[in-house]
């Protein structure tokens, strides 16, 4: 059963979600309007680079999400359900997502391509080069995920190059210039080449825990995981994000064109 | 052998009523709860569960699940006639006892090895499968080789995948070359990746 609690001294302030069968509570906490930006970080500092993408940086001070967002011209709903759906993978309120504007969710995905391209990527690739320096008579083993690697990386790039050459400008003319559209195209061609990108970076992780052998530097070796976890808990939101809310909503564009 | 049975639903009457169903069928442990405390079970890593799921909930759960245990089959309970997540089987509010049974039945010859491997230790057959797989034959080609069906060839790459936590071809290429199944002496490992 599902209750809802929200705290009656201070009205409009962080709602708790709770999920009760019995005696046992499962909580998450839904950020809202009216609560401190700085209290949503505490709560989950994994935000830091999502609320980046919205161009929000720091020096919060007491200033509440409404707030901040107001003042830096954002979409402040469209920043709560990305924040409140990236913390929480079990909320994922799909109406709700696929009301917003697709090029608002658009220009959410091109910020976070830039910084798996810019950032993430190169920062990964030199937490690994360290690894395998630092390892002398293991080099084999750690060349050879070097090489999954490299691969992995090739077919990431093409496909965030594929997202934002095609799918991307294909989506923002039908909704800017619908008679420019060629009606023959669909999204779903598009679909057809979406790479499972999820997968390789989970089998990365599981060659390294499972199959590693102790001859390394650990320190090293942590962080190049730590990255790695992290980034597919990041990946994992942005492929949900691109196919449970802005695929669906091309597609209905699509039917509503076609009459 | 199925370890035990997970119902998730919201409705009570649901639970219950699939509850009353499997009983008569299922001897083991058969676990009754709201999808939204799906995250609270805990699953070793011995166990397969046959896992019933209301539409709509927590794949990130089950996908985590699915991590934790040996196997996990799931089977979703729609409203409709569509199977509408990522789920093994579909199963509606109209479906009849024989047709979840059969489901069940399924599951149990599917995975009538399970019983007989632990832990990641492949098998000599399977090993056999993972080294062409990791040379970049097809499953056809792996089933002429070994005078299987490609059936049992897929049959055997699913084990793989499951036995040990690797899906993609590339990432199976690797954990044969990590674990010496290939001969590297001649090929460059790169390569092959």
């Amino acid at each position: 059963m599902l209750k809802v609690f929200t705290n009656k001294r201070k009205p409009g302030i962080t709602e708790f979600v709770y999920f009760c069968a019995g005696s046992k509570f499962l909580k998450m906490r839904i950020f809202a309007i009216h609560d401190k930006m700085v209290n949503l970080i505490r709560s989950n500092h994994n935000l830091l680079p999502v609320v980046n993408r919205f161009g929000i940086r720091l020096g919060f001070r007491d200033k509440t999400i409404g707030e901040i967002c107001q003042a830096s011209n954002i979409n402040a709903n469209f920043f709560l359900a990305i924040v409140n759906t990236y913390t929480n993978p079990d909320y994922f309120p799909k109406e709700a997502l696929q009301s917003f504007s697709p090029l608002l969710i658009i220009q959410y995905l091109k910020k976070t391509h830039q910084y798996y391209r810019l950032y993430v990527l190169p920062k990964m690739e030199n937490q690994l080069d360290q690894l395998i320096s630092g390892s002398g008579e293991n080099q084999h083993k750690l060349n050879v995920i070097d090489a999954f690697y490299k691969k992995y990386k090739k077919e990431l790039l093409n496909h965030l190059d594929y997202e934002e050459t095609t799918i991307f400008p294909y989506a923002e003319k039908l909704i800017n210039n619908p008679n420019k559209v060629n009606a023959s195209y669909s999204i779903m061609e598009f679909e057809k080449q979406h790479t499972n990108v999820e997968v390789q970076i989970n089998d990365l992780k599981n060659l390294i825990l499972k199959y590693l052998d102790p001859v390394y530097n650990d320190n090293d070796c942590n962080e190049f995981l730590t990255t790695v976890f992290n980034f597919e808990r990041d990946i994992t939101d942005h492929a949900r994000i691109e196919d449970a809310i802005l695929i669906p909503q091309v597609i209905r564009i699509e039917k509503e064109l076609a009459g | 052998m199925i370890s035990k049975l997970i119902i998730a639903h919201t409705s009570e009457i649901v639970r219950k009523g699939l509850l009353a169903v499997l009983k008569s069928y299922f001897p083991g442990e058969i676990i009754t709860l709201s999808p939204l405390n799906l995250s609270a079970i805990e699953i070793s890593a011995t166990e397969m569960i046959v896992l019933f799921c209301e539409s709509g909930f927590g794949s990130e759960v089950l996908n985590q699940k699915k991590q934790d245990a040996a196997v996990l089959k799931t089977i979703e309970i729609v409203n409709g006639n569509e199977k509408i997540g990522e789920f093994d089987y579909c199963i509606s509010l109209a479906s009849t006892e024989s047709e979840i049974v059969k489901i069940l039945d399924e599951i149990t010859s599917s995975e009538k090895h399970f019983s007989e491997n632990e832990g990641d230790e492949l098998t000599v057959r399977e090993r056999e499968v993972l080294k062409l797989v990791a040379r970049g034959f097809s499953n056809k080609m792996i089933a002429d080789k070994l005078f299987i069906s490609i059936h049992t060839v897929i049959s055997h790459r699913k084990n793989i995948t499951e036995k040990v936590g690797i899906k993609s071809i590339s990432g199976l290429t690797v954990y044969a070359i990590l674990n010496h199944l290939i001969d590297t002496s001649e090929i460059n490992p790169e390569d092959l990746i």
